[in-house]
């Protein structure tokens, strides 16, 4: 307890010295130097650094005062050049002011600074620039206007760095195309040629699904898909091997071929399946042979045209002539020797084996006779009679013979 | 009358025959389609000379020579000549060589308008120089020989009447019908000598005897 006096006078002697006057230092910028007490002392340093504060320290624009205090002073603008005459400004607010005057009057603002406002640009343009204009304005000395143009396309020519424009009619193609323009703009008009169609067409330029009307197609390779069958075409696209074409009667298929190259075997075609198969020939007739037709025997073997002259019932020659010898038809005789009145020997074509054989005269003379004389496998000599008293060779008008045998 | 035709005269009417011929036969092939050379081959004969004299003619069978001259390798047709490809003249030497004999002199082949239309005088045809013709002996012969059978036909008919005649007691007629036989017979064997006046063909074709008259 008697320590606790002692510390609580000393704290309160502490405060009371807090709590007396003492000099205060001023610091950073726009700051006076130092604020001042009754009785402080007054140094040159003080005095100097006093004056280097207020003229040099705070003697910048961030800490100048503001001049617009209220909206009547911010809205304050002075004309720099009234009448066409300068008026200077005395003080940094107559400058603020003019130059506000200034931006106002270029921007059309309402106020200076009512930026969010539309500027609006007053004045004039200057006359004698090169304009193009749509009308003829009177005022500009060097326009091109296009009103004073005809009705065309505008062509620009340039003379020396500098364009003039002038209108062209154009060129008008009937059923033809530009295919190109002269330096005037002048088209050249043509038809399209075979060259400008030549090389593919893509698909994309084909516009459309029907081709109506086509002429004659020349050349080129078909690389399109198959024709369909209603169109005339096959609608196959593949030929395989040993196929044929067959109808089923809605389309056209291939139909594979067999092969049926055996001697006892032929093509059949099944028309339910359009299908071809190998059937196996029954057994014929053959041809009879020379030797089987001269039998005479079988009955396995068929006669055929080329062998039936050798049946022994078959005549293997016959003719008919007139008296001179001359033949009027005949088979398998070569000539008729006239050898004299009523003396006519028929040589034959292919002999026969020998001279034993038959043969059947007869002459177209009534009354006259016929008698066979003499007989070789290759002749027969045949004689005429007179039927008269008495005999003598004598013609016939008509000859006829035929003989029968083996050859 | 009598009217000698010479061998030359009948060259040249054989030869203006040919023209014509040739002419009308072209004119008919073209008109009808018909095969020419098959047409034309029925014209040509061959002739020969046989050992006895006479002559002899091979007519070729149309049929063969179309057969013979039908292009090279044509299939044979059965019964006719068995070789294709052959020329006119080829297949008429085929032909030659397989139907006239080998003992055959002066063989040739001719126009079938060269030789006579008359079989009359046929056994007295005979070639010279190439040429058939006939030999004036030789249808003397053969018009000798006609006669003579037509008045042996005569004598027996005479006879036969005679006979019957006689068998009726009719001397008169039988006496008649001798004297007729006694004068064909005498007719008969002036016949020769009659005969051997005639010199051209064309008055032996006609000639007849004077027959006498019969009872």
């Amino acid at each position: 307890m008697t320590m606790r006096r002692p510390i609580a006078t000393l704290l309160t002697c502490l405060l009371l010295i807090g709590l007396l006057p003492t000099p205060v230092l001023a610091a950073g910028a726009c700051s006076i130097y130092r604020s001042w007490n009754v009785g402080d002392s007054f140094t040159a340093a003080d005095a100097t650094q006093s004056f280097v504060t207020v003229g040099q320290t705070n003697m910048i624009w961030s800490c100048l005062d503001d001049y617009s205090a209220n909206v009547t002073q911010m809205q304050s603008t002075v004309d720099p050049y009234p009448t066409s005459v300068v008026s200077l400004a005395t003080t940094g607010q107559g400058e603020l002011e003019r130059l506000r005057y200034v931006i106002k009057k270029l921007t059309g603002w309402s106020q200076w600074y009512a930026h969010t406002e539309t500027p609006v640009f007053t004045g004039t343009a200057p006359d004698g620039a090169t304009y193009i204009t749509q009308t003829t304005n009177a005022t500009l000395s060097a326009e091109q206007s296009l009103g004073a143009l005809t009705t065309g396309l505008l062509l620009n020519t340039v003379t020396v760095s500098t364009g003039v424009l002038t209108a062209y009619a154009g060129t008008s193609c009937t059923n033809q195309f530009p295919r190109s323009l002269n330096a005037s703009g002048a088209a050249t008009c043509a038809s399209v040629a075979n060259a400008d169609l030549a090389g593919s067409i893509a698909a994309s330029k084909l516009v459309g699904t029907d081709i109506a009307t086509v002429g004659t197609i020349t050349s080129g390779t078909w690389t399109g898909t198959a024709i369909a069958f209603a169109q005339g075409g096959t609608g196959l696209t593949t030929a395989l091997d040993d196929t044929t074409l067959v109808s089923n009667g809605s389309a056209w298929v291939a139909s594979a071929l067999p092969n049926c190259t055996a001697a006892t075997t032929a093509l059949q075609y099944a028309t339910a399946s359009n299908a071809f198969s190998c059937g196996t020939i029954s057994a014929g007739l053959s041809a009879a042979s020379q030797a089987e037709m001269e039998a005479a025997t079988s009955n396995t073997v068929a006669a055929t045209p080329g062998t039936t002259q050798y049946h022994p019932g078959v005549a293997k020659f016959w003719g008919k002539w007139n008296d001179a010898g001359s033949l009027l038809a005949s088979y398998n005789i070569t000539s008729i020797t006239d050898t004299a009145v009523g003396d006519h020997t028929v040589n034959i074509g292919t002999d026969f084996s020998s001279g034993n054989y038959a043969v059947v005269a007869t002459g177209g003379t009534s009354g006259n006779q016929m008698s066979i004389s003499t007989m070789v496998a290759g002749t027969v000599r045949i004689i005429g009679w007179a039927g008269d008293t008495p005999f003598g060779l004598a013609d016939m008008t008509t000859w006829f013979a035929v003989g029968y045998g083996d050859q | 009358m009598n009217r000698i035709v010479t061998r030359k005269q009948i060259g040249r009417a054989i030869f203006f025959g040919k023209i014509i011929a040739a002419l009308y036969i072209g004119t008919m092939a073209g008109l009808f389609g018909l095969p020419l050379p098959a047409l034309w081959a029925q014209n040509e004969v061959i002739v020969f000379t046989r050992p006895d004299g006479g002559v002899s003619v091979v007519n070729p069978a149309p049929e063969c020579l179309a057969q013979l001259q039908r292009p090279l390798g044509s299939p044979t047709v059965p019964g006719q000549c068995p070789v294709s490809g052959l020329t006119l003249a080829g297949a008429l030497d085929w032909i030659r060589q397989k139907d006239v004999p080998a003992n055959a002199t002066h063989v040739t082949v001719r126009d079938r308008s060269e030789l006579s239309p008359s079989r009359r005088f046929r056994d007295a045809w005979r070639i010279q120089a190439g040429v058939v013709h006939v030999d004036l002996p030789a249808a003397r012969v053969i018009r000798e020989r006609e006669i003579a059978r037509a008045i042996d036909k005569e004598i027996a008919a005479s006879a036969v009447a005679g006979q019957t005649a006689w068998d009726a007691r009719d001397n008169v007629t039988a006496t008649a019908h001798e004297t007729y036989r006694n004068a064909l017979r005498a007719l008969r064997g002036q016949l020769a000598t009659d005969l051997a006046a005639i010199a051209d063909l064309a008055t032996l074709d006609t000639w007849t005897p004077v027959y006498p008259r019969s009872p």
